[in-house]
């Protein structure tokens, strides 16, 4: 995923700590040999691939890339290599940790057309709850070719709208009609569940379970347990 | 039939079977270089580039790989004196007899050496390409060479790591000690995290230190020092840094590090690392102390990579001003970590009466604009080799890291220390670089032909300071580095072999009991948590 995302040394770094744990697996050669091979590091990408093509599986996927080095160096027949080399982080920035939110913004900021980078941001925040963030941030989504917003995204904004008693234009994003049922029902469901002290989490789950409504008010506020 | 009968049998068959090895091996040998053949006004592509090079006389064969397409390989090496060696190959493998090899240079020390190489197509015609020349040096290098292999680590490692000895006059490598990451006894395994550092004294195995971390089930992690003095092995229970034995062998210096790791999202190289406190303090080796004094270990400067002059009145070390204030710590790295850049300094001592004079600059970084790291000294006296670097202290993470050579006989007369950048410097990292006991060679880690996998290079350097071509440290099977995913780094050349090795030292680390020594200063910054409250991790260093 990092690779895709544009973070190659991210995606260099997990892989190096993996062989502790795995050893030299031929799976983490291979990714390390992609890494390097998305890096321009030919030395090292042959090393990897040398690595790779005396093992029993992976031997003529190594020799294939071995044989793409010596005849195209800079690898620009290679659709895949390319295209992760178009979304490849060039502005350096250190780390001790990964610090996700700060390293997807940065991606984002770089490249704006990194749709992926936009969705893992976004996916960030609604995992953590930082709907403030979020709702900053939501602007973008149409600089993407969206049909619709997605669902999780809607309801997310609608639980902001009500949390923070900001004024937002919901017309702005959208909002099927669906999605204000779903949310008003939700509601009315949280509230008498509220008046008879009840867990509202199985009536929840039965018809509102793959919603962020329900990851948010129950499963994120730990009402389920 | 019983088994006396069928004596006679096996008997013939065994004979059969010698016989029809020796006439193989006779008609093998009776194998001539082709005499048709077309000439090929080029030398051809080897692997590894052992072309063009001074090699040491007592070096091991130097096989190669033959990058020409053919069907049949002819190599003849040969020299002013004495046999030519002749090697018949279908691969383009090319596997050196050892002692037809040995024989050779010894004949022809300070003489050009030729690898003339013939090439069968597909079609069965013969090419001889133009002869591949290297020289023979008249000194030998040290005999041995002692590295530590490991993965190249992104983080602490718990894989596999190991300081090995190699011979350098065949292909004979032995692990001194390793982390015991394979062995079947899990305490062991668990207790050595990881070996660090071996310093030796005079290239002379006599007197060794080896730093150990260890690691024990609750997340202890005690660091100490092996100290192998002729054949007996202590455990001192202290952590050395980066160490430089007294030529007297009295006494080492070393320095006391906080040397966290971070990483970069897209440099070309993810590690990066920052010397965010440091000192130097010695040891003297008779009474187990350690001291230090005020001019090494300064609280507003960071005092690293010591080494002693070859006649021992001298330490070099770098230093370089802290930047940064305790409140700016608590980032990691810290606001400022790019613009530190060390100077080379020295300072006077006088072993007998344990006399320090002052710190004199002897390279400015202001002057150079680069940060100085590594130095080393001939054993001659005559030359300072080390590394520049945009900035911080270590090289091998830093791509533009190249080896320079300063001259010091000359500096009295001239009133500066001249020094420039070897012409052997690639556009990949240089680093780590050690004197033979005669001066005539240095070996040194570089990433030049295998990336991330550091490996080590030696190369001649004349009475005059020229140094030629690097020679990439040679392998039984030319192939093994194309699939060597293991770094070789910190190497360091010795005339013998370290003696205790294996075991024995297994033994000593295994011991609790450590000679405990005091140190007399707490860092000058104490060791700083990490922004969220954490330690730093502990890492590994090429």
């Amino acid at each position: 995923v990092f690779l895709d995302l544009g973070m190659t040394n991210l995606s260099e770094f997990d892989l190096a700590k993996s062989i502790d744990t795995f050893q030299e697996h031929p799976v983490i050669l291979q990714r390390l040999a992609l890494v390097n091979m998305v890096k321009d590091n030919r030395a090292s990408a042959r090393v990897y691939l040398g690595a790779l093509s005396n093992t029993l599986f992976h031997a003529d996927w190594a020799d294939k890339y071995l044989g793409l080095l010596r005849t195209d160096p800079n690898l620009s027949t290679d659709s895949e290599i390319q295209q992760w080399r178009s979304v490849r982080v060039q502005n350096d920035c250190s780390f001790r940790d990964l610090k996700e939110a700060d390293y997807l913004g940065e991606l984002l900021e770089e490249n704006g057309e990194n749709k992926m980078s936009f969705e893992y941001l976004m996916a960030w925040y609604l995992l953590n709850g930082q709907l403030d963030i979020f709702a900053q941030n939501l602007d973008r989504w149409k600089d993407y070719d969206y049909s619709r917003m997605p669902q999780h995204y809607q309801e997310a904004i609608l639980i902001y709208a009500s949390q923070s008693q900001k004024e937002i234009n919901l017309k702005d994003y959208m909002i099927s009609e669906e999605t204000f049922k779903r949310f008003e029902d939700i509601n009315r469901l949280m509230m008498q569940y509220s008046y008879n002290k009840a867990n509202p989490a199985p009536a929840l789950a039965a018809n509102y379970g793959n919603t962020y409504f329900y990851y948010f008010l129950i499963l994120r506020s730990g009402l389920n347990r | 039939m019983k088994i006396h009968n069928k004596l006679p049998i096996i008997f013939l068959l065994l004979i059969v079977l010698s016989g029809s090895l020796l006439v193989y091996y006779a008609l093998r040998n009776k194998q001539q270089l082709p005499h048709d053949y077309v000439t090929v006004e080029r030398i051809p592509a080897i692997k590894p580039d052992y072309s063009d090079c001074v090699i040491p006389p007592n070096s091991a064969p130097l096989n190669f790989m033959v990058r020409q397409d053919g069907t049949s390989y002819a190599v003849k090496i040969y020299s002013k004196h004495g046999e030519p060696v002749e090697i018949f190959s279908r691969s383009p493998k090319i596997i050196i007899p050892i002692n037809a090899w040995h024989k050779l240079l010894s004949e022809n020390k300070g003489e050009e050496l030729y690898f003339s190489i013939f090439v069968k197509s597909r079609e069965g015609s013969w090419r001889r390409f133009s002869p591949v020349t290297n020289k023979i040096a008249r000194e030998d290098i040290d005999g041995f060479i002692v590295y530590r292999k490991m993965q190249p680590t992104h983080h602490h490692t718990m894989s596999e790591i190991s300081v090995c000895q190699r011979n350098l006059e065949n292909y004979d490598e032995t692990i001194l000690l390793d982390n015991g990451y394979n062995q079947s006894d899990s305490w062991y395994a668990g207790y050595i995290d990881c070996v660090n550092c071996h310093t030796f004294c005079n290239n002379r195995p006599q007197k060794t230190l080896l730093g150990v971390r260890g690691y024990l089930p609750g997340g202890t992690s005690p660091a100490s020092t092996l100290f192998m003095e002729n054949n007996q092995v202590k455990k001192i229970g202290a952590k050395f840094g980066y160490t430089s034995w007294h030529p007297s062998g009295r006494l080492a210096i070393y320095s006391i590090n906080n040397l966290p790791m971070f990483f970069h999202s897209a440099r070309d190289e993810v590690r990066d690392t920052v010397n965010l406190d440091s000192l130097l303090a010695y040891f003297w080796a008779d009474s187990m102390t350690i001291k230090t004094v005020e001019q090494i270990s300064q609280k507003e400067r960071l005092e690293n990579w010591p080494a002693w002059s070859a006649d021992g009145r001298y330490l070099y070390f770098c230093s370089a001003p802290k930047l940064w204030s305790k409140e700016n710590l608590k980032k990691h790295p810290p606001d400022g970590y790019r613009d530190v850049r060390y100077d080379l300094v020295r300072i006077s001592y006088d072993i007998d009466t344990d006399t320090w004079g002052r710190v004199e600059t002897i390279l400015s970084a202001k002057d150079t604009g680069r940060s100085i790291a590594m130095p080393r000294t001939s054993p001659d006296g005559r030359w300072l080799s080390f590394c520049m670097i945009d900035y911080g202290y270590f090289p091998p993470w830093h791509l533009g890291s190249d080896l320079y050579l300063m001259d010091l006989k000359t500096a009295p007369e001239t009133g500066e220390h001249q020094y420039r950048r070897l012409e052997i410097n690639s556009d990949q990292s240089e680093s780590w670089q050690c004197w033979s006991s005669n001066s005539r060679w240095i070996v040194f880690s570089s990433k030049r032909d295998y990336g991330v996998f550091t490996k080590p290079y030696f190369s001649y350097v004349d009475q005059q300071g020229k140094v030629y071509k690097p020679v990439l440290l040679p392998q039984k099977n030319p192939e093994f580095y194309q699939s060597c995913v293991r770094t070789f780094n910190t190497p360091e050349l010795i005339v013998e072999p370290v003696k205790a090795t294996g075991e024995k030292l297994r033994r000593v680390v295994r011991n609790q009991e450590a000679i405990a020594v005091e140190i007399p200063v707490t860092m000058a910054t104490p060791k700083e948590p990490g922004a969220d409250g954490s330690e730093y991790p502990r890492q590994e260093r090429e």
